[in-house]
């Protein structure tokens, strides 16, 4: 009978722990990427209510086993052969829902990490406990010595794992909170304790924005307040954006002024208010992470770390590309960024009368790797001076529209690596040019009032399919198009020709 | 694996349903709702009514039960059980009298089908979430906002300390150097005499010192010579015309209605004209206030220099300044946005509120409710636009009494005169027939029936020869030629004798056909007014009906222009008339408002150069456009003209009858005929039925004619007899002519005499009360959307929001409450605008906005002072400008210290003078002075401009001369469509929006115009010309140039520059041919016009 | 930590560019890539008639002579009659198979350019009204022409030209000069007017008999000018004043050359109708080909207003529908397709955004006999180049062609997305006036994917 029992009680802890084991991969996986099925959700929220049974138990097991231990009495120990088995499967159900409810996203951070895993592990010990107890009781006393160990083990993993939990419901702080200062002082605060952690490029991150601020701010509030949603107006994704006005002309918040930051003002309003924020059915932060942003905003809402030299040298750098640029552009060379924020520039030699010296073209040169357009269209650039420009990376339109000497041109042309449309309109481009083209998968090419002849023209379009080449517009097409017999008033008919 | 099947298992189960609900919809309903209702519902309707949609359109949530239950702004949409009238169905049908839902497309048919089908079967709906109360997303707080800096009631504030006491001269300089002072920055040194008192001439009167008014000046060495000039620019006229053209901007000043024929106001340049005097008079401040709201309502008006004219009345000219568009298809529309442009003018030049804006919402950032835009408008509806006789009534009263003595005699006369034709009538009937039978007057018929084939004929005219015979046959048988002349064309062109149909029975007699029964007159067909026809209640402005008396029989209506025949008609003194004495006694009638409800408006008129106006929701362009030409009926028939309007494109809309005794004072129209003299009407909203056959009941025709000339000679006439008699002096049959009675000659000469003593009609556009009416508040700006309650007219709500009265428009009492010294904005606002206009930048910049989006005042404390001080003073224009310019402040040279220069670029706190370039039309008068051809004259109607260079367009009007006569830019026609370019391209706002500062702009068409325009070139070729005759010596006369158009002499290196010009020019001239010296000077006259310095004050 | 990062602040970047040209027309930076460089704006003054043109009605045709079944509104001469079928037959073009009416055969050949939009809305049944609120975002006059806007928001590429240039073919449209006013912008935005004929500007001929005369006038007047300056060193407004001689020296030389087409070869001219027997014609063929030198040369927005025919008052047919369409389109047709032609071959297709519409469209039903009244409630426009995707149609009317009842549009969606194709935000581009941001759209407008390539 006994077997039987060992047998069954085996398989039956291996199944838990296999369920156990899928639960773990099932929450890691593409589960916790979906924000959370409502279910989930709702299950999770027992796990506080049921992680209390196993430490209960635990303790009980402890306790009896001890009096098992000291007065050897082997009634007790049968009754611990109860407890470790409801010990082992509250712990197991536990640690499912403590998966699930870690699912939704309201907690992040390491504490959960370490809670979560040590709690896993707990339960996979718990299940190898109830495992050796089954054993012992079934193998007359073999592995008693083991078992007592790992009982010891896992109450110190348990101690662990209920400190940890206790810290992410309540916040790290909440034990030592109010304690008296001469213990304060000895455990120097661990919430103030300001950890010093370096970023990866090198520079030391000691700032609480990076570290606390934006974190809370990107958990609760970005969702509605970032990039794409920016509910009436406010940014709260950057530094800069949590001092810029929002729909009502009011700043988030506003350094040391906490009755002039709105952003604290709606974090402490009681959730039934319909300004407060996080509305009403998100996750809202605790009071104590509240106290933590109004702390910060108190002692002046120090910004994320700048390193003065880097922005130093940036503007100095940005100040001496505009002379440069400036000076192109009282040449008459626009130079202009192709919108807001861009990088690539748009380059237009509408108002160069006459020639372009030198070293107006080497100085814009400079630029080539951002220029995205050119437009020459008809003024007096030299083949060499279009030499400079070897290798631009990012031009996509070039406007060479009566061009001469084109077809010397088509070397360094072919070297625009990012080229797709191409206006050879009114150049001198001849058939030699033309071949030369062929290895720029380009959009458009406009070879209207060139020197390309007719073979050569399609020839060209039909080894080149996907291009859209335009020649100059059929006049016999025009003209061949009629009109219908207008109505014949006073002083006009069309068809009289 | 365990978690599909269990998730979609939970998930079929509607989760946001509680128990009893569920239970309400059957399974196939819910089923129903679910596939057909609110997928839809969520794909087209969501994005605007749902609780989280970006901005809630309409107040209505159609994501809950709850939400549609409550309905949104136009009340219920959905009618459970009744899809018909469910407002919900019409929308989604794109039922072309809703509005459509989904604005942009709409939806398939069965989706249509299945909403009616949902709604009939009781609109079940599954979706129970509680709706928080309507979120009001600008909740307006009238109290917090009165906070505002600029409704703070004016405090008083001493004069601040300064670091140097010696520098102020008055107590605005002290708060200038105090914030100074805080700065640490010396003001700027004292500009030189010359450029001071150039600034302060062109700052006073827009025109530069004469030389020797600047010599005069540098040669007064005594402490106040200053003073002296400033005392001499406040006293001359062109003061006037330097500020009258500063409040033009502000109140949108135009003559023309814009839009597509661009038609000209009559008389809106006397408004420009009451501006002038207004300034020059110094009017108070506060009365300027109460004329330009109620001028038509002060106790005591006001009186020009000659004292027949009352300026008052031309106070309120500048409301109907608008433009007007030509027949627009819904007037109550047109009225909304007239009216929205009127108050956005008034309130921004008077309190410096954007009021306009409350028209579909409470203010967003101001103390302004739509309860307050609605409260104006109600007063603007109130009211009525009327073009008045601005000719003092005294200069009226006196003769019209003594006319109305001398008339009885004149009367007398002129009957017995008539009694004479009437004795002869039998020969004027033989001589008639006589004369028709003779060949002259066959040919002359055959003529007539030649004319006649032709539709267009001219109507048909006696020629030489007949008239020929009749003087022979007159003088044979001792007949009146003219008289006889009248019967020939009575018998013998018909369409001339249908005019007088209760003549017809003397016309059978005659004619012998007797047997026809004689043709009664044509029976007055009845008319049925919906209007109120009780006159009592009908308003009059002018003296012309004042003379209604009742039961009074009829009167002749004279003619002092026709010797010919002095009677024009006789008319029932019972119906309301005017003209009775004078045509230039003139006057309107007008109805109290009525509501239009399809039928014709319908009555009886009278008269000569008359006009009958039927104004819908004040509709000023009665008469023009395709629809609405029908509102507009002249009346010149002496005969009762039956005038029927149809209204049935406008059912619903308030109207009001106009009766204009001068009809072409209102009239649209290039030029007003100024003569009104022989103007009369009369109108009659149920006239009696003439009953003829009690009149001709088988009794000879000749006996009636005498019987009823002798009832007229004793005043005895019966109602038919006055028509009768009316018949045979308009004819002509009869006559009272001057020219053959010597007793009605000199009655007549004397009446004429003291009808001339009247002045002829000046007209100005003014306003007079109408109905005085509350408005209920448009919901949202419709006009189709009204509020339930009306709105009660009251003083702004952030201002007291005292109650207007209800028997009244409520203008004066508003204008009496914006003047009241406890009013926190007109003061401070016109101080700002006087501060502008002398500093080059107002203490708060933004002159027509003190609210929040306007600017801060730069100095607080002097703002409120200078109101304070304009209030002591008795709100004297000319007392305020004169202490600005007079302070030290004023007096300092345009040269900043470095360090002011870099901290405050522009110059907001004074520390020197700015820079200030001439306005548009005080650099054309510059030009027009400098060459010598600047006519000063005053006041009058306004000069047609020189547009020849605009592109031509619909109502093109026609370019008047390059140099506008010379007379200065105030006087130049604006017409909205076609401004004069010179003066735009310089800066002139284009007239449509309300503009109390110019932002001056810098743009090469400044240049170009300056350079090519065909004005510059004519006047340098104007001034070089008079210059090459005043001065011989070059060097004097390049000294003069500069001094009159620089108001200082040429240095050395302008000399030389000047020489070294004309000698460049001379030798170019020479190479190609002959050299003209008014054209070399010409050349440099043209630089001097573009130097910087002749259109920059420095 | 490239440019990228600072240059994301756009004010340091506005800064980058703006103050080095102090001119008043430099060239803005748009607010997100632009597919169009410049605007023409064929304005089909008077109304095109949607049922005769671009939206075939084969309901209208069967029930031609009958009394209309839907509602009628009022209309402006309320003299309505029965509907009346479009007298010309309607063709499938180019690939994509558009229908175009015989009206219209040369724009037909670019069918696979075009983007017809059939759901286009006007505010007011009235001419000036419907103007001004096609021009300028709102019925009233007074506010600043779209030209203005587009202006004011990108300035141009070419100092020495004009950013707003209408080029006026005759009768200037309902309203007058406020269609192409600057409202409340400051006054470098307001259009240029410019005439197919001599002088071809206001203000831009020399009035001096002699050329060199104004020249050296112009030298002796900067010298004087520079020399007293010192004295006023501070106002820079008066630095600008004397820069601006030099610049309207500039345009006297290059308004007149860039406007001057005799320079043009013979194909051309033949592509732009030039040779056409019909005088009207030839004067809009002279326009569009000055249009398409103006955008050569980078000006901003050029617009072109329809030649006066006599006895066909504009598009604005009320009555005689047949002989006046047919004149005003056969004015029309050859020059626009010849501009959309010539536009393509030299590679400015891509750049340049061409608009052709009415103020609103035409009645189905008649008036009187043989006229169409005003239609604001549905009407057809195109668009072509500059980043519209072609060939398509858009929006549609009812089986009638009276309302507009699928992808309703109006001026308001138009400006929206024009504004979008040349790289502006419509909603970010305001001017601070009487108390408000004010902008083109106003508080409407939306952008329409459909119709962008």
């Amino acid at each position: 009978m006994k077997r039987v029992y060992f047998l069954l009680s085996t398989v039956l802890l291996v199944s838990l722990a296999l369920l156990l084991a899928w639960v773990v991969v099932l929450t890691e996986g593409q589960f916790a990427a979906e924000e959370s099925v409502e279910w989930a959700q709702f299950l999770g929220r027992f796990h506080p209510v049921i992680l209390h049974l196993p430490i209960g138990l635990f303790v009980g097991l402890f306790v009896v086993e001890l009096a098992a231990l000291l007065n050897r009495n082997d009634g007790l120990r049968r009754s611990a052969h109860i407890l470790v088995w409801l010990m082992a499967l509250t712990s197991v159900l536990s640690a499912y829902l403590g998966l699930l409810l870690a699912s939704n996203g309201d907690y992040s951070g390491d504490t959960l990490w370490l809670h979560k895993w040590l709690g896993i592990l707990f339960s996979a010990g718990a299940l190898v406990l109830a495992f050796f107890k089954v054993r012992i009781v079934c193998r007359e006393g073999v592995g008693n010595g083991l078992y007592r160990f790992l009982l010891v083990g896992l109450l110190v993993v348990m101690t662990v794992v209920g400190h940890y939990g206790g810290n992410l419901t309540h916040g790290s702080g909440y034990l030592t909170a109010y304690a008296p200062d001469w213990l304060a002082a000895k455990l120097d605060k661990p919430n103030e304790a300001v950890e010093t952690v370096v970023s990866e490029d090198g520079a030391i991150e000691s700032n609480v924005y990076t570290r606390q601020i934006q974190p809370l701010l990107e958990q609760y509030c970005v969702q509605c307040h970032g990039i794409e949603k920016q509910k009436s107006k406010y940014r709260l994704d950057t530094y800069e954006y949590l001092m810029t006005p929002g729909k009502m002309g009011d700043t988030p918040i506003t350094p040391s002024m906490v009755s002039e930051s709105k952003l604290i003002e709606y974090l402490w309003l009681p959730e039934s208010d319909d300004m407060a924020m996080p509305p009403e059915g998100k996750p809202r932060m605790s009071a104590e992470q509240i106290m933590l942003i109004t702390h910060w905003v108190a002692n002046g809402a120090e910004g994320p770390p700048v390193d003065e030299a880097a922005v130093a040298a940036e503007r100095a750098a940005l100040e001496a590309e505009r002379t440069e640029l400036n000076q192109l552009i009282k040449n008459g060379i626009m130079v202009l960024p192709v919108s807001r924020g861009s990088e690539l520039f748009y380059v237009d030699f509408q108002n160069v009368k006459g020639t372009v010296a030198d070293e107006d073209f080497a100085l814009l040169a400079n630029y080539k790797d951002r220029i995205q357009e050119l437009k020459l269209a008809g003024a007096a650039v030299t083949n060499a001076q279009l030499e400079l420009l070897r290798g631009a990376s990012e031009l996509q339109t070039l406007n060479l529209s009566g061009y001469s000497s084109a077809d010397d041109a088509v070397d360094v042309i072919a070297s625009f690596s990012a080229l797709k449309n191409l206006i050879f309109y009114g150049s001198d481009l001849g058939d030699a040019g033309l071949s030369k083209l062929s290895t720029l998968n380009l959009d458009s090419l406009y070879l209207g009032a060139t020197n390309i002849t007719p073979k050569q023209f399609s020839a060209y379009q039909n080894s080149n399919g996907a291009v859209r080449v335009f020649g100059d517009v059929d006049l016999n097409a025009v003209s061949a198009i009629e009109v219908i017999d207008l109505e014949n008033t006073a002083d006009f008919n069309p068809n009289k020709k | 694996m365990l978690r599909p099947t269990f998730a979609t298992l939970l998930l079929l189960l509607p989760l946001s349903m509680n128990a009893e609900d569920v239970a309400a919809l059957t399974p196939d309903q819910l089923t129903f709702f679910e596939a057909k209702i609110r997928p839809v519902l969520i794909e087209s309707c969501y994005e605007c009514h749902a609780e989280d949609s970006e901005k809630l359109k309409g107040g209505l949530l159609l994501d809950s039960k709850a939400g549609w239950m409550r309905g949104g702004d136009t009340g219920q949409v959905i009618v459970p059980g009744d899809a018909e009238n469910s407002l919900f169905m019409h929308m989604i049908r794109h039922d072309p009298s809703y509005e459509a839902m989904p604005p942009k497309s709409k939806l398939k048919d069965e989706q249509i089908a299945d909403f009616a089908k949902w709604i009939n079967e009781g609109a079940f709906d599954p979706r129970n979430q509680e709706i928080g109360e309507l979120k009001n997303v600008d909740e307006f707080d009238l109290e917090e906002r009165k906070q505002w800096w600029s409704f703070q009631p004016i405090k008083d504030y001493d004069a601040p300390v300064v670091s140097d006491p010696s520098w102020p001269s008055n107590a605005y300089d002290n708060f200038i150097l105090a914030e100074l002072d805080q700065k640490s920055w010396k003001p700027a040194p004292e500009s030189s005499k010359r450029h001071l008192l150039r600034r302060l001439s062109f700052d006073l009167i827009g025109l530069a010192p004469t030389p020797e008014e600047m010599d005069a000046y540098l040669a007064d060495e005594s402490p106040d010579a200053y003073a002296k000039q400033i005392d001499r620019l406040l006293a001359s006229p062109h003061f006037g015309e330097k500020w009258a053209r500063h409040w033009m901007d502000a109140v949108r000043y135009a003559e023309t209605k814009s839009f597509e024929f661009d038609y000209l106001m009559p008389h809106a340049h006397q408004y420009r004209n009451y501006l002038i005097r207004a300034f020059n008079e110094d009017l108070p401040y506060d009365q300027f206030v109460r004329e330009s709201f109620a001028g038509d309502l002060v106790d005591e008006p006001r009186y020009d220099e000659s004292g027949t004219i009352n300026e008052s009345l031309k106070g309120p000219g500048f409301f109907y300044l608008t433009d007007g568009q030509h027949g627009p298809p819904d007037l109550h529309e047109d009225e909304a946005r007239i009216f929205s442009g009127m108050i956005d003018a008034t309130s921004k030049a008077f309190l410096g509120m954007t009021v306009a804006c409350a028209r579909c919402h409470d203010h967003k950032f101001d103390a302004i409710t739509t309860g307050d835009y609605y409260s104006w408008y109600g007063m603007l509806r109130s009211s009525r636009l009327d073009v008045s006789n601005t000719v003092a009534e005294a200069k009226q009263l006196l003769p019209q009494s003594k006319l109305k003595q001398g008339k009885p005699a004149v009367y007398a006369a002129a009957m017995a005169d008539a009694a004479v034709d009437i004795a002869n009538m039998s020969e004027y009937a033989l001589a008639t027939r006589k004369i028709s039978e003779s060949a002259e007057f066959q040919k002359l018929k055959n003529t007539w029936a030649e004319q006649a084939k032709d539709r267009k004929a001219p109507a048909p005219k006696l020629d030489k020869d007949v008239v020929a015979v009749i003087q022979e046959e007159a003088s044979q048988r001792k007949l009146d030629a003219t008289v006889l002349e009248s019967w020939l064309r009575y018998f013998t062109i018909p369409k001339h004798r249908k005019k007088w149909p209760q003549l017809d029975p003397i016309y059978h007699a005659i004619v012998g056909d007797s047997e026809k029964a004689p043709k009664l007159a044509r029976p007055l067909a009845p008319i049925a007014p919906y209007y109120p026809t009780d006159l009592g209640q009908w308003m009059t402005t002018g003296l012309g009906f004042s003379e209604m008396e009742q039961g009074a029989g009829s009167d002749m209506i004279l003619s002092v222009a026709n010797d010919q025949n002095v009677v024009q008609t006789l008319v029932d003194l019972s119906n309301p008339s005017a003209g009775t004495y004078s045509g230039r006694i003139s006057g309107s009638l007008r109805s109290p408002d009525f509501v239009l409800d399809g039928r014709p408006v319908e009555l009886y008129a009278r008269g000569k150069n008359a006009r009958v106006n039927l104004i819908v929701r004040n509709y000023e362009q009665a008469g023009f456009g395709p629809t609405t030409k029908i509102l507009s009926v002249a009346v010149n028939e002496g005969a009762w003209e039956r005038i029927s309007i149809k209204t049935e494109l406008w059912v619903g809309l308030s109207a009001y009858i106009e009766v204009l005794q001068d009809g072409e004072a209102r009239r649209l129209r290039a030029s007003h005929r100024q003569n009104a003299d022989d103007n009369f009407v009369s109108i009659s909203t149920n006239p009696t039925l003439p009953d003829w056959s009690q009149l001709w009941k088988d009794r000879n025709v000749a006996d009636v004619v005498k019987q009823v000339v002798q009832d007229g000679r004793n005043r005895k006439l019966t109602p038919e007899g006055a028509v009768l008699l009316s018949g045979l002096f308009e004819s002509g049959l009869v006559r009272a002519g001057t020219d053959r009675n010597e007793k009605l000659k000199s009655l007549m000469a004397r009446y004429r005499e003291i009808n001339n003593e009247i002045p002829q009609p000046v007209y100005a556009r003014s306003l007079t009360e109408g109905t005085p009416q509350d408005e209920p508040i448009y919901i949202r700006g419709s006009h189709k959307n009204l509020s339930k309650e009306p709105n009660p007219r009251r003083f702004m709500d952030a201002l007291g929001g005292e109650l207007l009265p209800s028997n009244e428009s409520g203008r004066r009492e508003f204008a009496d409450h914006l003047v009241d010294e406890s009013n926190p904005l007109v003061s401070r606002v016109m101080v700002n605008r006087l501060w502008h206009h002398v500093f080059g930048r107002g203490i708060v910049s933004s002159i027509d906005d003190l609210g929040e989006l306007g600017t801060l005042p730069t100095h607080p404390e002097l703002l409120d002072y200078l109101a304070k001080d304009f209030m002591a003073q008795g709100w004297s224009i000319k007392q305020m400008i004169r202490k600005m310019v007079l302070t030290s402040t004023y007096q300092m040279s345009t040269l900043p210290n470095d360090q002011a220069l870099a901290l405050d670029p522009d110059n907001l706190y004074l520390q020197r003078m700015p820079v200030k370039r001439l306005e548009a039309e005080q650099i054309r008068d510059h030009v027009l002075l400098v060459s010598g051809k600047l006519n000063g004259e005053i006041y009058g109607p306004s000069v047609r401009s020189y547009i020849d260079d605009l592109p031509r367009a619909r109502g093109f009007p026609g370019s008047g001369p390059v140099d506008g006569k010379g007379r200065r830019s105030i006087y130049m026609e604006l017409r909205r469509n076609f401004m004069p370019s010179f003066l735009r391209i310089l800066g002139m706002p284009n007239g449509v929006e309300p503009t109390g500062a110019r932002n001056v702009t810098n743009v090469p068409a400044q240049s170009l115009a300056l350079m090519n325009a065909e004005f510059t070139q004519q006047q340098a070729k104007a001034w070089a010309a008079e210059l090459l005759k005043s001065e011989s010596d070059e060097v004097a006369r390049i000294n003069h140039m500069h001094e009159v158009a620089l108001s200082r002499p040429a240095d050395e290196t302008e000399i030389a520059w000047a020489q070294g010009l004309v000698r460049d020019v001379t030798r170019i001239y020479q190479e190609n041919g002959d050299v003209n010296e008014v054209a070399v000077w010409q050349e440099l006259c043209h630089v001097m016009m573009n130097r910087k310095e002749f259109i920059y004050l420095f | 930590m490239g440019f990228g990062m600072l240059a994301a602040t756009s004010l340091f970047q506005r800064d980058l560019l703006g103050a080095s040209l102090s001119s008043p027309l430099a060239p803005q930076i748009p607010h997100f890539p632009p597919t169009a460089k410049s605007v023409i704006f064929l304005y089909m003054d008077g109304g095109v008639s949607q049922v005769d043109s671009f939206d075939p009605k084969p309901q209208l045709t069967k029930e031609n002579g009958q009394a209309p079944k839907f509602k009628v509104d009022a209309t402006v001469f309320n003299n309505n009659g029965n509907l009346l079928k479009s007298p010309w037959e309607f063709k499938n073009y180019g690939e994509s198979g558009i229908p175009i009416s015989d009206l219209f055969p040369h724009i037909g050949s670019c069918a696979d350019d075009l983007c017809v939009i059939r759901s286009m809305t006007a505010l007011s049944p009235n001419h000036p009204n419907a103007n001004y609120a096609l021009h300028c975002g709102h019925v009233l006059a007074g506010r600043p022409s779209m030209g203005s806007w587009f202006s004011y928001g990108l300035g141009t590429m070419n100092q020495n030209l004009p950013s707003y240039v209408v080029v006026n073919g005759g009768l200037m449209p309902p309203g007058g000069m406020q269609t192409f006013g600057n409202g409340f912008l400051p006054a470098n935005h307001q259009a240029s007017l410019v005439a197919p004929k001599h002088p071809v500007m206001n203000n831009i001929q020399p009035r001096e008999s002699l050329t060199e005369l104004q020249r050296k006038k112009l030298d002796y007047l900067n010298s004087i000018d520079r020399s007293l300056f010192q004295n006023f060193h501070h106002a820079d407004e008066v630095e600008t004043a004397i820069q601006n001689y030099e610049l309207a020296y500039r345009m006297q030389m290059e308004v007149p050359e860039v406007t001057d087409i005799s320079k043009e070869t013979a194909a051309t001219k033949r592509l732009y109708g030039m040779d056409s027997p019909f005088e009207q014609t030839r004067q809009y063929g002279s326009q569009c080909l000055i249009a398409r030198r103006l955008v050569e040369q980078g000006v901003r927005f050029v617009e072109l207003t329809v030649s006066g025919i006599s006895g066909a008052d504009r598009w604005d047919q009320h009555g005689n529908l047949k002989a006046g369409h047919e004149m005003n389109a056969f004015a029309v047709d050859q020059p626009i397709a010849g501009l959309i032609k010539d536009l393509k071959s030299r590679g400015l297709l891509d750049s340049t955004l061409l608009v052709f519409s009415g103020e609103f469209g035409r009645t189905p039903f008649a008036q009187g006999q043989n006229g169409r009244d005003h239609n604001p409630q549905g009407f057809s426009m195109w668009m072509a180049g500059g980043g519209i995707k072609g060939g398509t149609i858009y929006g549609a009317t009812d089986e009638y062609g009276y309302r507009a009842v699928e992808n309703k549009m109006d001026v308001h969606d138009l400006h929206a997305n024009m504004m979008h194709l040349m790289g502006i935000d419509h909603k970010q581009l305001t001017y601070r006036f009487s108390g408000r941001d004010v902008r083109l759209t106003d508080v409407h407008g939306h952008i329409i994917p459909e119709i962008l390539a």
